[in-house]
């Protein structure tokens, strides 16, 4: 059981909920126009949500899908379940629309097979491991929309440990949801506002106290130049693909990268 | 020698902005006594002043004129005192200052518009009493006085009176309180459990006397015929501040009180454990020593979600702490404010730490108080507190619910004394129980 809070607020008839530590970060979401009852509801079918996927997703999580095919795909093809089968086809094709950049091997997406008639995956080389920890909190991004959307919440604003935020509908006293992006290596510095309405923003990049966490998967060496990229998308998944791509792609191929992608508009921050 | 910068504008602007926004009539409902302090308030009083008189120039009457001194709105007129060196050091901060040495006096001048009342306990009744009959509007350091029957008289005649009546409760007008109170209104820290007050000094809480027979004028605290003790000196504040959390009054006291370690030949406890109890059974302990000040002053309010520490303006999780950014988004929402807020960045570790990092009241710098003072702390809401008073003399308008949150703690600390000298449990006396109060 996860340190999970929540709290609703009468005289704004919002909703807060929030969880410490999940999938590496802190997740926090508002919304807005529920009843308290209906509000802690639609927190609970999240907050569950995210503790599965949390299992699912994580590699380190022995009793995982994911564990058991790092384990055992080198030896045979393994019969995937019907989620992690969307996800390992989704990322082939990000990895391919990334020019080889956006791996959940970290360098190793060549050596995987995937049998679309059989549903299976098969690891070429032993030491092939899959990671989505670049790619779960976009993919849990779009699941909760999911979840808002059905409950006819038009409002809310989701942060997965600021990287990847939702911003849905708008705040309840301005036509959009206004974010400050700050320098993350000197936080008395704004970069930037950006205004978002049903958009999400991801943001990539290294920080003072934690550098050195995103890995080059052409070069196997970790990114530690003081650089951030910010990208704005219709899809939480996409943003998220793109300011990890964007991070270490060559100046010269990302106008080809983007144009793949429903990007709104990205921005690469020099620190 | 006055300084034209108004001290206050930085919480007179804070409460403007409160009442300005849809909704912050909602907000400053709870906090009316804040209603007229603002910088269009003072923008109608330009130009007249307060003609002030002090009533007792000691070390707190002191702090009150430095205070006053850089107040534009505020005149001091008058000055009394029987102790001569007292008066001779306050008159070289005012020289223009006429001089009494009987207040009684100082009350029949027709110059003075509001007197401001730093005695000792036993007189803070008998002078208030004589001040709104002399026609001054007044204020006067807490406690409201040294009985109950003296509180129930004061606020009597209070409500026949035109005049106004502020007692010292300067936490009221303490910017880092209010913000503070407010988040604990809107449920951040979800339900109150429990409330922890403490004040620890190290400390005989003597003055030098320079002979004998000034012993029970100048050490006034140390004796039951001229003091309450540690409740009324320092408990005061901060079951005011239980109760403003709280929005009630307690209902009942135990506790247990002692001469420890300053075996001096003073009569008041140097070591005091009160537990008050609130009808919903959350009850608020009180502790106070004045021989270890390891622990300071602290307010703790105790919530199922999380803790308020009220007087290093800190706050905390029980579990989780959420993203700042999102704390500052949802404060804007409940003030019906729309900015921009500082979330998107590289992803956050969290904080995995036992105890966790504190979030912070007010941004910036914060002035806290470590409570060793036997005089007053710098900007602890004082200094706002007369610049009210200083207002309320000119405009002749009444402070709300001032008067009525001072009576309140004051009887609580009574109660206390009370629960203590006779060893059993003090419920509020009937007799005492104002509409005011809810229990």
């Amino acid at each position: 059981m996860k340190p999970v809070y929540s709290h609703y607020y009468e005289n704004s008839c919002l909703f807060h909920g929030s969880i410490l530590n999940i999938m590496g970060t802190g997740f926090d979401i508002i919304f807005i126009g529920k009843s308290k009852s209906d509000a802690t509801k639609i927190w609970d079918q999240i907050s569950s949500l995210l503790e599965l996927l949390h299992a699912r997703l994580n590699r380190f999580d022995e009793s995982s899908e994911i564990a058991f095919v790092n384990l055992n795909a080198h030896k045979q093809a393994i019969k995937t379940s019907d989620y992690l089968w969307e996800i390992l086809s989704d990322n082939q094709q990000y990895f391919e629309q990334t020019n080889g950049i956006f791996d959940i091997t970290l360098g190793n997406f060549s050596q995987i097979e995937l049998n679309e008639t059989e549903k299976t995956v098969f690891f070429r080389s032993g030491n092939t491991k899959i990671d989505l920890g670049g790619y779960a909190k976009g993919y849990a991004i779009e699941k909760i929309k999911k979840i808002l959307i059905n409950n006819n919440i038009r409002d809310a604003f989701v942060d997965f440990g600021n990287s990847s935020v939702l911003a849905m509908g708008k705040h309840p006293h301005g036509d959009s949801w206004k974010l400050i992006i700050k320098n993350p290596f000197d936080q008395n510095i704004i970069l930037n506002e950006e205004e978002l309405s049903n958009k999400n923003i991801s943001t990539s990049g290294n920080m003072l106290t934690h550098t050195m966490h995103i890995k080059n998967t052409r070069t196997g060496k970790f990114n530690d130049e003081r650089k951030m990229v910010t990208v704005i998308s219709d899809n939480a998944i996409e943003a998220e693909v793109i300011s990890t791509s964007l991070m270490i792609a060559q100046p010269d191929e990302v106008d080809s990268i983007i144009q793949r992608f429903d990007i709104d508009k990205y921005k690469i921050y020099y620190l | 020698m006055k300084e034209e910068k108004q001290v206050d504008l930085g919480l007179r602007q804070f409460i403007k902005n409160l009442g300005y926004i849809a909704g912050g009539t909602a907000m400053l409902g709870t906090t009316p006594w804040l209603q007229s302090f603002t910088t269009d308030a003072l923008k109608e009083i330009k130009g007249e002043k307060a003609r002030i008189g002090l009533i007792r120039t000691g070390s707190r009457g002191v702090y009150h004129i430095h205070n006053l001194l850089t107040i534009p709105h505020a005149e001091i007129i008058a000055l009394c005192d029987d102790y001569e060196p007292n008066l001779k050091a306050a008159s070289e901060l005012c020289p223009n200052a006429k001089k009494y040495t009987d207040y009684r006096k100082l009350l029949e001048s027709n110059e003075i518009d509001g007197v401001i009342i730093s005695t000792p306990l036993h007189w803070h009744a008998p002078m208030v009493l004589d001040a709104l009959a002399a026609g001054k509007h007044t204020f006067c350091e807490k406690s409201m006085a040294l009985t109950m029957q003296e509180c129930k008289s004061v606020y009597d005649t209070y409500l026949t009176s035109d005049k106004v009546l502020y007692f010292g409760m300067q936490r009221l007008f303490d910017e880092k309180y209010i913000k503070a109170i407010q988040m604990i209104h809107s449920g951040i820290i979800g339900d109150i459990v429990g409330i922890r007050c403490h004040w620890f000094r190290n400390h005989d809480w003597r003055r030098p006397v320079p002979s004998s027979e000034l012993e029970r004028k100048i050490n006034w605290r140390l004796y039951r015929e001229s003091s309450a003790g540690l409740t009324t000196e320092l408990a005061t504040h901060q079951l005011e501040v239980s109760n403003w959390s709280m929005k009630k009054i307690p209902e009942s006291v135990v506790g247990l009180g002692d001469i420890t370690f300053w075996k001096d030949g003073r009569e008041v406890y140097d070591s005091v454990s009160l537990t008050y109890r609130y009808r919903s059974g959350v009850k608020t302990t009180y502790e106070s020593l004045i021989a270890n000040r390891f622990n300071g002053m602290e307010e703790q309010i105790l919530g199922h979600k999380g803790t308020m520490e009220l007087a290093k303006g800190e706050y905390f999780f029980e579990e989780v702490a959420p993203a700042p950014g999102i704390l500052q988004l949802i404060h804007d929402i409940e003030l019906k404010l729309f900015s921009a807020v500082p979330i998107a960045g590289p992803s956050w570790i969290p904080e995995t730490a036992k105890r966790q990092k504190p979030n912070y009241v007010m941004n910036g710098f914060t002035h806290t108080t470590s409570g060793s003072s036997m005089i007053g702390a710098d900007k602890d809401g004082s200094d706002h507190l007369i610049s009210a008073f200083c207002q309320a003399v000119i405009t002749g308008e009444k402070a709300k619910n001032i008067v009525e949150e001072c009576y309140a703690s004051t009887m609580l600390c009574l109660m206390g004394n009370q629960a203590m000298a006779e060893q059993r449990k003090i419920d509020f006396p009937q007799e005492y129980i104002i509409p005011y109060l809810k229990f």
